[in-house]
């Protein structure tokens, strides 16, 4: 109580107080205005400036994440055959698509992407979860990959059951000798059946020497492993002591079905993912190991003969674009493809360590 | 609360005097323009951050690009003591590993442009005769990529980062195995101010 009085009384004295005149106070207000006015225009003129390196950000980031990815998946290729399977001389790693350049692909007013503008690329896995068997036919020493069915006979403590079941319609195989100086694939008809003590894989016959270049109708490989008759480890026999494996490739692609967004795609069992989007450029080069001296790296698949046990290492271009139609800066145009966008490029090498490599 | 009252009473409050506000005011606006500049700076943090991460991946690249060869390479082969290379200086050695006598740079330089429609990487080396030589990786719009090698460097252009990078191979490294070597890759940004550097290691 007595406290209140006091804060009463106190108030009441200040009798005499001198707050601004109006004129003070505008003046005041006026010089903050200006100044303030002036330190607002400076932050505005950086908040585009953020966008920009927020979309810069991001695309680095979209870019350093998919190299990433295929660092993972390549440095693998190859793997997943099984102890026992021990072949000295392991025929492929990687399969690269080779686009032809192709000026059609790029439109220059509308920016777009077509197709033909990217590679491809296939990681040749096994499936680790498919136990690796041996070709032979029913009363013979060898099966001949240019007929529709081969019969294959499980190894280990594997039966015929278990194998036959691993084994389904459109799974693509890979058949190669034991000491990996040929093979040839081919993509399965119907699933795996037991019949006469072996597990009977129908399938779509080769050509000869294994080549699956579509000539015959049926024999496509989509994996680009056997497609073309220059590759020299191709053969289309194989005998008992050889080997059949299931694969399960992991393929990099640019899905370009949205020329406006072209997107980098990573397809593994059958399931596509987005790795990035906004890619306009992914070309996969390659680093031919002829036994003496490593060569430039070679965009064109056919100048090495399709042989991919040359590979010793592959090098991936990409290139990223920030999306056009978030674009801050009207009169902004790049100086690669004078779109109104931020460009960026990565590239990266990286070795297949499964491959057969002298070390 | 006498004496409280007592210091109270004889002050008079009279408010602000206008120098008093514009003095508030000018340092109020020397804040907001210290704002505006920590802005600026963020701009020159983010391109650094940029540089860096393209260093990480040109020392990662020269890493896979050493993997690649088998290790009788005499790019790769320790000879002399327990290392080859240096990352304080460009090294130049001739090296003889087997029957294989090579001059191998212990360093290179790597120049990076978008101009001109396409995008260009060019990096330096030795040939097997040990010229200089400058492979040149260019991506254009429609597909094309091309890796050219060539006697003379790229002409420069004002968009051109250029990196330096240094490596060291060590072998007998402590608390490693005695049969592996360890390779270090340093990179450097030789233009432009934000460059910094970036260091990496693996061992084979």
């Amino acid at each position: 109580m007595r406290t209140q009085a006091i804060n009463y009384k106190r108030k009441t004295s200040r009798s005499k107080q001198h707050g601004f005149s109006l004129v003070e106070l505008m003046v005041a207000v006026a010089i903050f205005l200006i100044i303030g006015g002036a330190a607002i225009g400076v932050v505005k003129q950086h908040a585009p400036l953020f966008t920009t390196q927020q979309q810069q950000t991001g695309l680095d980031i979209a870019l350093r994440n998919a190299a990433a990815q295929m660092q993972i998946d390549v440095v693998n290729a190859g793997t997943g055959y099984y102890q026992g399977v021990n072949i000295p001389s392991w025929p492929i790693g990687v399969t690269i698509i080779n686009n032809p350049p192709a000026t059609s692909c790029f439109d220059a007013t509308t920016h777009t992407y077509g197709p033909t503008c990217f590679d491809a690329m296939n990681v040749i896995a096994i499936d680790s979860n498919t136990p690796p068997s041996n070709p032979q036919d029913i009363g013979a020493n060898c099966v001949s990959t240019t007929s529709s069915s081969l019969f294959i006979t499980p190894i280990g403590s594997t039966t015929l059951t278990q194998l036959a079941s691993d084994f389904h319609d459109g799974d693509e195989v890979l058949l190669v000798k034991s000491d990996g100086s040929q093979m040839t694939t081919t993509v399965l008809t119907s699933d795996g059946q037991i019949s006469g003590g072996k597990v009977k894989l129908a399938h779509n016959p080769t050509g000869v020497n294994g080549v699956n270049d579509g000539s015959t109708g049926s024999n496509t490989d989509p994996l680009g492993i056997s497609s073309t008759s220059d590759n020299n480890k191709l053969g289309d026999q194989f005998c008992k002591t050889d080997w059949v494996l299931k694969l399960a490739p992991i393929r990099y692609w640019v899905d370009a079905s949205d020329p406006s967004d072209p997107k980098l795609m990573r397809t593994q069992n059958g399931q596509d993912n987005v790795i990035a989007e906004q890619i306009i450029g992914f070309k996969v080069g390659a680093s031919i190991w002829n036994g003496t001296t490593a060569d430039p790296y070679s965009f064109d698949a056919s100048s090495y003969s399709h042989d991919w046990s040359l590979v010793r290492a592959i090098r991936v271009s990409l290139i990223g674009r920030t999306n056009p139609s978030g674009n801050v800066d009207e009169k902004f145009r790049n100086t690669f493809d004078q779109g109104p966008y931020k460009i960026q490029a990565l590239s990266v090498v990286i070795n297949p360590r499964n491959l057969s490599m002298n070390d | 609360m006498e004496t409280s009252k007592l210091r109270h009473k004889p002050k008079e409050n009279r408010g602000f005097a206008l120098i008093e506000t514009m003095i508030a005011i000018v340092i109020l606006a020397v804040g907001l323009l210290g704002a505006a500049a920590l802005l600026a700076q963020l701009t020159s943090t983010s391109s650094t951050s940029r540089y860096m991460s393209t260093e990480a991946l040109l020392a990662s690249e020269k890493l896979d690009d050493l993997n690649r060869l088998p290790s009788v390479d005499p790019a790769i082969a320790v000879t002399t003591g327990n290392s080859a290379g240096s990352l304080n200086a460009d090294l130049t050695a001739t090296v003889t590993a087997g029957a294989v006598s090579e001059t191998v740079d212990y360093f290179d330089t790597v120049q990076i442009s978008s101009g001109n429609g396409s995008i260009m990487e060019t990096v330096s080396g030795k040939d097997a005769l040990g010229n200089d030589i400058f492979t040149t990786t260019t991506h254009a719009p429609d597909g094309t990529v091309t890796s050219v090698p060539s006697n003379t460097p790229p002409a420069a252009t004002p968009d051109m980062l250029s990196f330096k990078r240094r490596w060291i191979i060590e072998q007998n490294v402590p608390g490693l195995p005695a049969e592996s070597r360890r390779v270090t890759v340093l990179v450097l940004l030789q233009n432009g101010t934000h460059g910094g550097q970036f260091q990496t290691s693996m061992v084979r």
